[in-house]
């Protein structure tokens, strides 16, 4: 029998994959409840708001002209916000 | 234009409304209906991070610099991704702690070090103060934009604001000593005022872009469009990135934002809320910072670019908007100077004036009301400052200021994160990393700022001090970067070199250690710590303990005897225990509790400080290491070690025993050498000494109760004496004899019941009898130590012969000094024409003695057997002048006194008794009863030799079982009854070896039965002379009545017959 390895993104915990039993599955509240996963975010995060990936943004190149900085940067920033509202979301009961 | 009079007014409105607030906050916290103890609240007053600086300033620099002011507020958004695993962490510690600021957390990590802590404070103090200025310059700049310029003399708006933010920050920020009781009004206004200065920002921003411009989009088109402003939407990426590590940094450590994050968190799932509720205020409050910054600059707005989020409004007729925006500014700028007042003086408080107070103020003074009065004065201090340095320095020099204090923050963040993840940093390592990062932020940082506001030459900046280029403050060894980047990486990689280097070269001292563990290890769960003799408090813990009455009032010195009695009765309660039934874990229990309060009011330094000076000596168990001991001493025992007393000591003290050295040596050599830090020295000195106890080694009844309340206060101690022979010495002359006698008894019946163990490290030549090297057990110490022997000697004679008149006492005393004299009664007694030996102080009373009492050397030894052959002379002494006299009464009281048998007085080396009884129960009675008492005691018996243990106490090495038996364990001695040269061979090897022994042979009846009576009699004979010959003691037990009369006639002829009282009498 297959196994295969799901990334359920509900956070709702295992999903059975038609043909396949799922023997592990790993959800996005499982993730964000180990250390490691924020200090990848820390660094993915840094990442996007620095050179070089952040130069592609700016220069007025983007879509939106000379606004894609700034949205490109809200968006960044409203992702930090996101993530860390689903973690209190889910882990606040 | 607005009516001065009328901003002015609805300024000081606002701030009483925040008043208000705060008291409808602090009256519902003690209705049990706390408002502030929610999450929202609690992220709302991160906000106090968004200051004036943040409200007009990010305005002037998107308009200079662009979009260069958005790093300030994405790096505190980046950061809190790792609220959950920093901040947390850092809220655990400090609650755990009581750490009540940031410069008591990195102090503490870095054993409660008062350098560490004084120098964060003086640097936090540096650095405040024109940032205070700062918020004060633009409420008035705010104000005479919207009011028009007023003259004023000396910033007299200005100073209404400091008064009226002084008065707050006294009232709402210094109710008690106890910095861990939240401040709820406090952050209730905090809460409140962000939200006024968001709905401020946002209300100006949403009118500038879509009341003024057709939306945000018109505004950047526009921007690009003009090459006068298309640089503003570049990025300079290298200032970018130090800048959010800058902003990243300060978020953790600066001091207002420790205080708002760790201190009054109330509940550490707050801190998940916060974690998105944060960067979404920041975004909010950043969202229209361009749109207004460019919008102004478009719009051609008059005045400074800071300005334009009330020019603006002004300009076009938006009066009340303008109030609206002002009021904002006033509230972004009076949170920060609420929280950092009230911050910094407590730093001021904990980390430079209370270690002054607790080493120099004396008892007496009214502590409690001092404490909180400085703090008050700290507070309107660090406002005075900020005041008279706004009247002294112009706004323009104050826009770098938020940088400055943001790099003067991040010099904290190596020793304080390295001091959370990193165990080996260590107090070197902190000092040196601080003071080098200090040292380039000073010069490339602070330095640049004063050239600016004219302070300091020009010349400097652009040639270096003595025109040497390589060192000019902003292009340092020729590296050429934005001053805020260039400041930032030196000072950052001098700061992180020196501490992971000097770290590395130094080894943590044990508290450091501990403290390390505590912070590093802080999630681990500790396990569940149960009380045992030998290790009684678990590995790596130290421990003090002293009694409730005693640690209380230790306390209430300093936070007052009502607050003292609260929370030691509330400690109490939740230990389920009473002030009378405590025990010893659970005092220990309650003393870190109340150190925590301590701590909690005044600082780890002072705490640290207090506890080191005002507890009094007191058990303390050394960092336990985790090998085996390699001595084993029991509890209940004196020991007599000459060489090797203190490596024993050590040995068991670092094994979870509690210990107590007494010394006439330098305690902090003894320390030094030793390397025992906590355990507890008492220096024997007529000198008065500094935070160790001294204790003149005249005052015997002190330095007793002293080792009584510590032996009192332990389950499981060790007490070394290294001194009980200069002890004796000294007091010879100078304190009567039986003190001395009295308190070397009491020591070692102390030890016995009070199960420590007693070390006593003295030169053989001072004992009685021969020593091993390593450990000697020892008993009966008035037989064994020096002159001691002679003194008891001297006390019983004394006592006997107060019942004499004075002729009679004459005349007993000159028999008495001819029979010693012809005699040479005693080793080292002197007659009474001898001085030789004496000293001349002696020799002196002696002198005026002669004629009332015995006359005897100090210098002169007693064995055992001397001090009764003495006493029994002086009792034929005494019998030729008064033929009623009975020694046994006469001296009995002080038998009993000194824990000696009554029968011992009967009993004279060299000689063979008989004790007629059917079972032997006063034989063995009197044998055990001796050995007790420390003489050198052989048992042959026909009881086996667990029996005679487990009724009599008698070691089995002290037993020879007289048993045909075969199969025998191997600690059991035994010999075959018919095997007498054995048994002969046995008892001389043991006479050879043991000074004035005493030899029990108790079987008599199975040996005969066994062999024949002419054999045992032979036996017996032998074993008489043998004893003789080697001044030892044999005691025979007889049934008579398994005789008969000849045979015992023939066998009492041999010996003397001992009668023994009953146990009753």
């Amino acid at each position: 029998m297959a196994e295969k390895h799901a990334v359920d993104i509900s956070g709702k915990g295992d999903r059975i994959i038609s043909g396949h039993v799922v023997n592990m599955t790993i959800s996005l509240k499982d993730l964000m409840e180990q250390d490691e996963f924020w200090i990848l975010l820390f660094i993915l995060g840094s990442v996007l708001l620095n050179w070089p990936v952040l130069s592609l943004a700016t220069g007025g190149g983007g879509p939106l002209g000379h606004f894609t900085i700034i949205v490109y940067l809200v968006a960044v920033w409203l992702m930090i916000i996101l993530f860390a509202y689903l973690f209190d979301r889910w882990t606040s009961n | 234009m607005i009516n001065p009079v009328l901003a002015l007014a609805t300024m000081v409105l606002y701030l009483l409304l925040l008043f208000g607030v705060a008291r409808y906050a602090e009256r519902k916290r003690d209705q049990g209906k706390s408002i502030v103890s929610n999450p929202y609240v609690y992220a709302l007053s991160f906000s106090v991070y968004a200051t004036a600086w943040a409200f007009y300033g990010s305005v002037g620099r998107g308009a200079t610099a662009g979009l260069s002011f958005l790093p300030i507020y994405l790096g505190p958004s980046l950061v809190m991704l790792l609220g959950w695993i920093i901040i947390r962490k850092m809220i655990i510690i400090s609650k755990e702690h009581r750490l009540t600021t940031i410069s008591d957390f990195i102090s503490f990590r870095y054993g409660r070090s008062y350098f560490i802590g004084a120098l964060v404070t003086i640097a936090s103090l540096i650095v405040i103060t024109p940032y205070v200025a700062l918020q004060l310059i633009a409420i008035s700049e705010s104000l005479t934009i919207i009011s028009g310029a007023y003259h004023e003399i000396l910033g007299v708006r200005r100073l209404i604001v400091t008064v009226l933010l002084g008065v707050f920050a006294i009232i709402f920020g210094t109710r008690h000593l106890d910095p861990l009781e939240r401040h709820e009004g406090l952050i209730a206004a905090v809460a409140f005022e962000s939200v006024v200065k968001l709905v401020a920002f946002l209300a100006v921003g949403l009118y500038i872009t879509y009341g003024i411009f057709g939306g945000y989009g018109e505004i950047v088109r526009e921007i690009a469009a003009t090459p006068d402003y298309t640089h503003l939407l570049e990025i300079d990426y290298v200032s970018w990135f130090s800048l959010i590590l800058m902003s990243s940094f300060a978020i953790l450590f600066l001091p207002r934002h420790f205080h708002v994050m760790v201190v009054e968190n109330s509940e550490e799932n707050h801190l998940k809320k916060a974690m998105w509720l944060f960067p979404l205020y920041l975004l909010l409050i950043n969202l229209f910072v361009p749109a207004v910054a460019w919008g102004g600059l478009l719009l051609g707005a008059s005045g400074r670019a800071d300005m334009f989020m009330v020019s603006i409004p002004i300009s076009q007729g938006q009066d009340l908007l303008a109030l609206l925006v002002f009021i904002g500014g006033t509230s972004a700028a009076t949170a920060m100077v609420i929280v950092s007042a009230v911050t910094v003086g407590t730093m001021m408080l904990n980390d430079l004036e209370m270690p002054y107070i607790v080493r120099k103020i004396g008892k007496g003074r009214d502590l409690p009301s001092l404490i909180l009065t400085l703090k008050r004065l700290n507070i309107l201090l660090v406002l005075a400052l900020g005041y008279f340095y706004s009247l002294l320095v112009g706004f323009p020099a104050l826009v770098d200021i938020g940088l400055l204090s943001f790099l003067a923050a991040c010099q904290l963040a190596p020793v304080a994160l390295g001091g959370l993840y990193w165990k080996k940093g260590c107090w070197h390592g902190a000092v040196a990393g601080l003071v080098a990062g200090f040292i380039i932020w000073g010069y490339t940082a602070l330095v640049p700022t004063l050239v600016d506001v004219g302070w300091i030459s020009k010349g400097l900046i652009s040639s270096g001090p003595f025109g040497i280029a390589l060192l000019r403050p902003t292009a340092l060894f020729g590296i050429e970067l934005d001053m805020w980047t260039h400041a930032f990486f030196l000072s950052m990689l001098a700061n992180f070199t020196f501490y992971v280097l000097f770290s590395l070269i130094h080894v943590p001292c044990e508290e450091e250690k501990a403290f390390a563990d505590s912070f590093v290890d802080v999630y681990e769960e500790c396990p569940r710590i149960e009380l045992s003799p030998i290790l009684p408090f678990g590995e790596n813990v130290m421990i003090r303990v002293g009694t409730v009455a005693e640690l209380e009032g230790t306390v209430a010195r300093y936070i007052g005897d009502e607050r003292a009695k609260n929370v030691v009765d509330m400690n109490l309660a939740d230990l389920k225990t009473t002030r009378e039934g405590i025990d010893a874990r659970q005092l220990l229990e309650l003393r870190d509790r109340l150190e925590k309060t301590l701590t909690g009011s005044i600082g780890p330094s002072a705490t640290r400080m207090i506890v080191e000076d005002e507890v009094a000596v007191k058990p303390v168990a050394e960092v336990i290491k985790e090998t085996k001991a390699i001595y084993t001493i029991d509890p209940g025992k004196t020991y007599v070690i000459p060489e090797k007393a203190y490596e024993v000591f050590t040995d068991q003290i670092t094994h979870g025993v509690e210990g107590l050295c007494i010394t006439t040596s330098d305690p902090d050599e003894v320390r030094l050498k030793w390397h025992f830090t906590e355990t507890p020295i008492v220096r024997l000195s007529h000198e008065k000494g500094h935070s160790e106890m001294y204790i003149a080694p005249s005052n015997l009844p002190h330095l007793f109760i002293t080792i009584k309340s510590f032996v009192e206060s332990s389950k499981n101690s060790i007490i070394l004496l290294d001194s009980l022979e200069e002890l004796i010495e000294e007091n010879a002359s100078l304190v009567p004899d039986s003190e001395v006698l009295d308190f070397v008894h009491a020591l070692e019946d102390l030890s016995e019941k009070g199960r420590t163990r007693l070390v006593l490290r003295t030169r053989p030549e001072f004992v009685n009898k021969k020593l091993t090297s390593d450990i000697n057990e020892a008993k009966q110490l008035i037989f064994l130590l020096g002159p001691l022997s002679a003194y008891l000697f001297k006390v019983f004679a004394d006592s006997i012969l107060k019942g004499l008149d004075e002729t009679a006492k004459m005349t007993v005393l000159r028999d008495l000094e001819e029979m010693m004299g012809a005699e040479k009664l005693f080793s080292g007694m002197v007659g009474p024409d001898e001085d030789a030996g004496c000293d001349p102080e002696m020799g002196e009373i002696d002198e005026e003695s002669r004629g009332r009492a015995i006359n005897i050397d100090s210098s002169a030894r007693l064995s055992r057997g001397e001090f009764f052959a003495a006493l029994r002379r002086l009792s034929k002494a005494i019998e030729e002048v008064d033929p009623s006299f009975d020694l046994l009464s006469a001296a009995k009281p002080l038998m009993a006194k000194y824990g000696l048998n009554p029968i011992e007085l009967h009993l004279t080396s060299g000689t063979t008794y008989v004790i007629e009884e059917d079972k032997p129960l006063k034989s063995l009675r009197v044998f055990s009863d001796l050995v007790d008492q420390g003489v050198e005691g052989l048992c042959i018996s026909r009881y086996h030799p667990e029996k005679l243990m487990e009724k009599y106490g008698l070691s089995p090495k002290r037993v020879i079982w007289l048993t045909q038996s075969a199969g025998i364990e191997p600690e059991y001695r035994h010999v075959d009854p018919t095997n007498f040269p054995r048994l002969s061979g046995m008892i001389s090897a043991f006479l050879s070896k043991a000074d004035e022994p005493v030899i029990l042979l108790e079987g008599l009846g199975y040996l005969i039965t066994q062999s024949n009576y002419e054999s045992v009699l032979r036996f017996v004979q032998s074993q008489r002379d043998e004893v003789a010959r080697k001044n030892g003691i044999l005691i025979i037990h007889i049934d008579p009545l398994a005789l008969d009369t000849k045979e015992q006639h023939r066998l009492e002829s041999e010996m003397e017959i001992l009668n023994v009282e009953d146990e009753k009498s």
